[in-house]
């Protein structure tokens, strides 16, 4: 059993969400970033259950929100329905260090894109066009990518269980 | 009652879901389209204060590392300088001279002297956490007189390009649209034909930018490679700032005006620092 609470995981996302907008706009390949927040909700969510995932969601979501351009509420919106989600497989699907959580995250980002789309239908039409389109080729890939390493850095610093096999209640 | 609270223990992570996405879109539907909404505003704020601090730090390391290499290439550097200073010292001489020598001329010929403008350099900080919106940050806020609708250039290859405009601002920091995001719209003219142009961005750093609604009479005189200015036709740019050449020119049959392809004059994968234009002496 981890002990984690809500703080260390509030630190966490506000620490990825802060290195997010500076330190890694260096590590973008085509102008295109990963998107690191993303995939600590989908690990974190599916070992914590739907209820902290959504509520991880959504608070890095709204710090997401308060930096960026889009409407105030949507990334908050996106980020709580991938935490639920994430959170429903909770107990129902072992975690391997890279499969699975690579077939998660993958799904994740299709998700993430396919709200965004009809979000900016309603809210900023101009941009929905941008959604699908190379980028989130790029973007999947990378999170894909990025998804074995950030699994065990959380690992290694006690926020996902050591052992595959153990869960949190 | 108690039935009611067996429900809601059975189905809370619905629910709460439900309310989360109410409460987003209760936002999303509030504060689209103001860019000063006061809650983003104050978030912003916080969280601007970590992004400088992260910035600085980084900057911090990577100038120490480097500045260990650096100090040898300085030395060899050193001296190779100091003789063009005083070439350039004696350049200057001439170049005053040239500069009183144009005035004179421009007052003779009866031209408006263009004004010189105040601005605030500034440093790129951060940018969006995702990809789909565009926005630069730098460490400029309300706290150095950066407000909303100012103007940003930056130099490059001898050329001062337009940037963007501010658009949303918090004491210490502000963000920028930048010209290639496909919400930007800038009234633009080409400097040699004089013919004018609406400017819209494309909305990824990569693309070239459009500009419509050129006259179709201008497709022999315009060529590859012409400079497009700011028209200053609209009142949050001033004319005359440099914003990209042709890269190419179409004219469809089912439209009525040119389009044409603009490649701006400034790499934004490569800027550093900017200027935001304040006002004009």
């Amino acid at each position: 059993m981890i002990k984690r609470n809500g703080l260390v995981t509030t630190v966490i996302i506000i620490i990825t969400v802060i290195l997010q907008t500076t330190i890694f706009n260096r590590f973008s390949f085509h102008n295109v970033k990963p998107d690191f927040v993303l995939i600590i909700i989908i690990l974190i969510s599916n070992y914590s259950g739907s209820i902290k995932g959504q509520l991880t969601g959504f608070v890095s979501g709204l710090i997401e929100d308060f930096l960026s351009l889009s409407p105030f509420g949507f990334s908050a919106l996106i980020k709580s329905v991938i935490g639920y989600l994430s959170g429903k497989t909770e107990g129902q699907i072992f975690f391997d260090p890279i499969v699975v959580p690579i077939i998660f995250v993958f799904a994740g980002t299709i998700i993430k894109s396919l709200l965004s789309f009809l979000l900016l239908l309603v809210f900023s039409p101009a941009k929905a066009d941008a959604v699908f389109s190379i980028t989130l080729l790029i973007e999947a890939g990378m999170n894909i990518i990025l998804t074995p390493f950030i699994y065990y850095i959380l690992k290694l610093i006690k926020v996902l269980p050591s052992s595959n096999s153990s869960r949190i209640s | 009652m108690t039935e009611l609270r067996k429900t809601v223990t059975k189905y809370k992570s619905i629910l709460l879901l439900v309310l989360l996405i109410v409460i987003s879109l209760f936002l999303m539907g509030y504060s689209s389209g103001k860019y000063n909404f006061l809650p983003k505003k104050i978030g912003n704020s916080i969280f601007s204060l970590l992004q400088i601090t992260v910035d600085s730090t980084s900057n911090f390391l990577t100038d120490t590392v480097d500045s260990v290499g650096e100090l040898k290439k300085l030395r060899s550097e050193h001296g190779i300088l100091l003789e063009k200073i005083l070439e350039y010292q004696i350049r200057d001489r001439d170049y005053i001279e040239v500069k009183q020598e144009n005035i004179r001329l421009k007052k003779q010929l009866d031209f408006k002297i263009s004004s010189e403008y105040i601005f605030k350099s500034a440093e790129i900080i951060a940018q969006e956490p995702g990809n789909i919106f565009k926005t630069i940050v730098i460490n400029r806020g309300t706290a150095d007189g950066i407000k909303n609708n100012m103007p940003v250039i930056a130099y490059q290859h001898g050329y001062q390009g337009l940037v963007g405009k501010i658009i949303e601002t918090s004491p210490l920091t502000s963000k920028i649209l930048p010209i290639f995001d496909n919400t930007s719209y800038i009234a633009a003219r080409l400097l040699e034909t004089r013919y004018e142009g609406l400017i819209n961005g494309s909305g990824s750093k990569n693309d070239l930018l459009l500009m419509n609604y050129v006259t179709k009479n201008a497709f022999e005189s315009l060529r590859d490679g012409d400079l497009v200015v700011t028209s200053g036709m609209q009142s949050i740019y001033p004319h005359g700032l440099y914003i990209g050449r042709i890269r190419g020119i179409y004219s469809p049959e089912w439209k009525t005006s040119l389009i044409l392809k603009i490649e701006p004059v400034i790499d934004f994968s490569r800027i550093e620092y900017v200027l935001v234009l304040t006002g004009e002496k």
